[in-house]
């Protein structure tokens, strides 16, 4: 388990990449976060799940693209610029090994919990999923 | 072996203006103050016996480490570190300047009435009342109230 956390202040949108071996679920999410089902403040994390599934803006499992197509250029438009080096080299590694990724924005603009985590700014992993949630988007 | 003042407090039942004797109980309660004059949101938090930071973990069903073990570790340290308890304020620093709790809670924070009088009717019972301001975004409105509520008084308590 890795982790990493910390604070952006004056930002509006956040971008997230979510690499993963299988579909997102929200199992899967909870045991990432760290927080078990019957938690009696699950609905703070049930509510992060929905924002991010939500907020998903494209999704790509590697398993079904070209392997001769560079990672970084199957997220067109806007999403060029917002790709950190950091980020790429995570999407390079996911079609390496055929995984899914999954890139959005969570939006401060939205309900308290999800303004909550937008605002955070955390990279977090375990043997499942891969979340960063470290750039900051206008 | 250093008794101070405050641990005297914290265990003897509490007497109210009207001189009831309320015996301490588990219950913790949290009490809304909205915002104050610097747009802060305020919420006491008071609590019927001490609770450490493993036990907290222990109930909001987190693992230590995680994200959500690094959220909630923070939050505790945000209540139980960074915030005024009050008992313990009153008692050290304001007990001679201040005859009552009651008035201690009514004049340093210009708490309205019905306010003292939740403290004394529901609070007085506690170990522990917490004038917390928080910093999380979410623990505001009746979600921050309900939260808070859950986590403290979880239903099926360890």
């Amino acid at each position: 388990m890795k982790i990493r956390t910390g604070f952006v202040s004056n930002s509006s949108s956040t971008s997230f990449l979510i690499i993963a071996k299988e579909d997102l679920n929200q199992a899967d999410f909870f045991e990432l976060m760290g927080i078990e089902p019957d938690s009696p403040i699950a609905n703070l994390f049930e509510q992060f799940y929905q924002a991010v599934i939500q907020s998903i803006d494209t999704a790509i499992d590697f398993k079904t693209v070209d392997k001769q197509v560079p990672a970084e250029s199957l997220f067109e438009g806007e999403w060029t610029d917002y790709l950190s080096s950091h980020m790429i080299t995570k999407i390079q590694d996911a079609k390496n090994h055929g995984l899914k990724a999954y890139l959005g924005k969570l939006s401060s603009d939205e309900n308290l919990v999800e303004c909550f985590f937008c605002t955070d700014s955390f990279e977090v992993e375990n043997e499942k999923i891969y979340f960063n949630g470290l750039e900051c988007v206008w | 072996m250093i008794f101070t003042l405050h641990y005297f407090f914290a265990k003897l039942p509490w007497k109210t203006k009207h001189n009831t004797i309320i015996a301490p109980t588990n219950k913790t309660f949290i009490l809304p103050l909205g915002y104050d004059s610097s747009h802060r949101n305020s919420i006491l938090i008071s609590l019927g016996a001490p609770i450490d930071e493993s036990m907290f973990l222990l109930k909001a069903k987190v693992k230590r480490g995680t994200y959500a073990g690094e959220l909630l570790a923070n939050l505790y340290d945000e209540i139980f570190n960074r915030s005024l308890e009050l008992k313990y304020d009153y008692a050290d620093y304001y007990a001679i300047e201040y005859g009552t709790f009651d008035e201690y809670v009514r004049k340093r924070f210009l708490f309205t009435l019905e306010i003292v009088n939740d403290i004394n009717v529901r609070f007085a019972q506690s170990c522990q009342i917490i004038y917390f301001q928080p910093s999380f975004h979410f623990l505001i409105e009746d979600y921050g109230v309900e939260f808070l509520e859950n986590l403290f008084e979880p239903r099926g308590e360890l």
